[in-house]
């Protein structure tokens, strides 16, 4: 019987990640047990359809075979884009490690333009800036991109599992020729 | 402006005002150190301010005190928290060391010459020093450039110079050890178990320094990386988040065939898991009752509105139908068996029922009171037959 299997399996089946860098020490454990023993931990998972993924400092699930078609995956990968593209225009240095607060996000919502035309067009059902930051940190903790750390400060830290996202855009290869679009 | 004569009165001067020096000293990153808090530092005598100013120690700007820079770097050198790396000071160290191994060498004096020596081995260990130093400020700045500075393009550039001083710093360690392979005359002249001893320390702390060098010069070019990878993530992003805007993301990239082959659980809807909680459960643990009797309750408190009626009761439903059984008081019998003299098999026979019982029906009569008052009867070791049945012979006791 492998060590906290029902906990790992709870986290990673509804889509979540488990990063190496965790604020929470139980995490940091599932990660340890599932780096000690990847091999045992990815069959055992198998036999149940799913295919445990490792990255860069995390850990996810993934299927052998679609469950959703392309259209719908493409639509929340884009979402993702989004989110990736406000908050790195939020804070360049926002990778792993980052330290914020939603309170930080607001004040430089209220003084840049820029990023407040990214945030009304985050969420279309979502019409005040903090309801908009609420919503996509509520997102970015659900999925395991970042934890809170200080509850007292609201800061929340962003965990090794957001270089996926990272990793995704990047390994997108660009048609020839379509780079020179882009306006300076 | 007014100078220390002495060392004497430098040191008081100093220690009289360290609350002050100390103050100013943890507030030399921030810009502004207001002469009105200074004032409460010295008791509000301005003279004492004014004294340090007089002598150089802190500088008046208007409204604000500066340390001034000699003490400033002192304090820091001695205390070893400068930023800056100097690799002039080693530069000057060795080109005054080569002075005055040539100082040595022409000298005919003994007495001077001795003084040279001295001299000689003072540099060596100034050279290794601040090498050393050198190395360790390096390294602490190149770790708090990249952790600490937020502006991309000055963090770069920043690391960059350091790395040119890191260059310098190695020019200067193969600089001092050419100085100590090439003076051979001198050292083959000169060389007693003190310079000896300095000699070879030299060497293994410059030896030590450059193989720090080359650690740094790793970390330097990880860091280097790691912000271009950075810058170039960001670019990235920019180009696709673009593309998604202009609704081109799939023309322009091969977005559909990378999503098509992967299959991530989080581009998944979020399903729930409806799994039927077992009967076994509900039926037998204290737990699944309690979970029956809430569920009920939330059904009752739910179910105030129409309610589902039974059809109405029939003539028939309503008439009075009585079926009688016919039985045969064991405990009467048991009671006037116990007052006859016969034994229970021809009491069972003979009796006289109320109804007919066939031959089946008086044997389990008989079975039943011998098995249901057994202690109140007399069991004999004798058997008798009848109706081709073997029976025991039971008396009342």
């Amino acid at each position: 019987m492998l060590k906290s299997s029902k906990e790992i399996f709870e986290i990673l089946s509804k889509g979540g990640f488990i990063s190496s860098n965790s604020v929470l020490a139980a995490n940091r454990a599932y990660f340890d047990l599932i780096e000690d023993d990847f091999d045992a931990y990815l069959e055992y998972y198998g036999g149940v359809g799913f295919v445990l993924e490792c990255g860069d400092g995390y850990y996810y699930f993934s299927r052998a075979e679609a469950k959703v078609n392309v259209v719908d995956k493409l639509s929340r990968f884009c979402d993702w884009i989004d989110r990736l593209d406000f908050l790195k225009t939020f804070n360049a240095a926002f990778a792993s490690g980052f330290v914020f607060s939603k309170a930080k996000i607001l004040e430089r919502l209220s003084c840049d333009m820029e990023l407040k035309d990214k945030a009304s067009k985050l969420y279309s059902d979502k019409k005040t800036h903090s309801d908009v930051v609420d919503k996509l940190v509520d997102d970015l903790v659900k999925i395991g991109f970042v934890e809170l750390e200080n509850d007292i400060e609201n800061s929340y830290k962003v965990t090794a599992a957001f270089h996926y996202l990272e990793e995704m855009v990047n390994c997108l290869n660009v048609v020839e020729g379509a780079q020179s679009e882009i306006p300076e | 402006m007014n100078n220390f004569r002495s060392i004497d009165e430098l040191i008081l001067a100093l220690s009289r005002e360290k609350t002050l020096l100390k103050e100013m000293f943890a507030k030399r990153k921030t810009l502004s150190f207001r002469s009105d808090f200074a004032e409460q530092l010295v008791d509000f005598k301005l003279d004492r301010i004014r004294y340090l100013v007089d002598y150089g120690v802190i500088r008046d700007n208007g409204n604000f005190l500066e340390l001034e820079d000699v003490y400033l770097k002192f304090f820091e050198e001695v205390l070893e928290v400068n930023e800056e790396i100097n690799v002039e000071s080693v530069k000057s160290n060795i080109d005054h060391l080569n002075e005055t191994i040539e100082y040595y060498l022409q000298e005919t004096d003994e007495g001077q010459k001795y003084g040279y020596l001295r001299e000689v081995r003072r540099s060596l260990k100034n050279v290794a020093l601040n090498t050393k130093r050198n190395v360790i400020d390096l390294k602490r700045n190149v770790d708090n450039t990249y952790k600490n500075e937020p502006n991309y393009k000055i963090k770069k550039s920043k690391l960059k110079h350091l790395d040119e001083k890191r260059d310098g710093i190695k020019l200067q360690i193969r600089e001092a050890e050419r100085v100590l392979d090439e003076q051979t005359t001198f050292f083959a002249m000169a060389m007693d178990s003190d310079l000896r001893i300095v000699v070879d320390d030299v060497r293994a702390d410059l030896n030590e320094s450059s193989h720090n060098l080359i650690e740094i010069e790793k970390q330097i070019i990880e860091y280097l990386n790691l912000i271009d990878y950075q810058s170039q993530i960001l670019k990235k992003i920019r180009l696709i988040k673009y593309f998604r805007d202009q609704q081109v993301l799939e023309t322009n990239t091969d977005i559909k065939n990378r999503i098509q082959n992967m299959n991530p659980v989080w581009m998944e809807p979020n399903s729930g898991y409806r799994i039927k909680v077992s009967l076994n459960f509900l039926r037998n643990a204290d737990e699944g009752l309690a979970i029956l009797r809430e569920v009920r309750e939330r059904k009752a408190l739910k179910g105030v509105g129409k309610k589902k009626l039974a059809e109405p009761l029939t003539v028939d439903d309503l008439s009075v139908d009585s079926a009688l059984q016919q039985m045969v008081d064991q405990t009467e019998m048991k009671n006037s068996f116990a007052a006859s003299s016969s034994d229970l098999f021809r009491f069972v026979m003979n009796y006289k029922y109320p109804y007919d019982i066939d031959l089946e029906g008086k044997l389990v009569l008989f079975c039943e009171i011998a098995s249901q008052f057994y202690d109140e009867l007399d069991f004999t070791d004798r058997y008798e037959d009848a109706f081709g049945y073997e029976y025991p012979l039971i008396y009342p006791r």
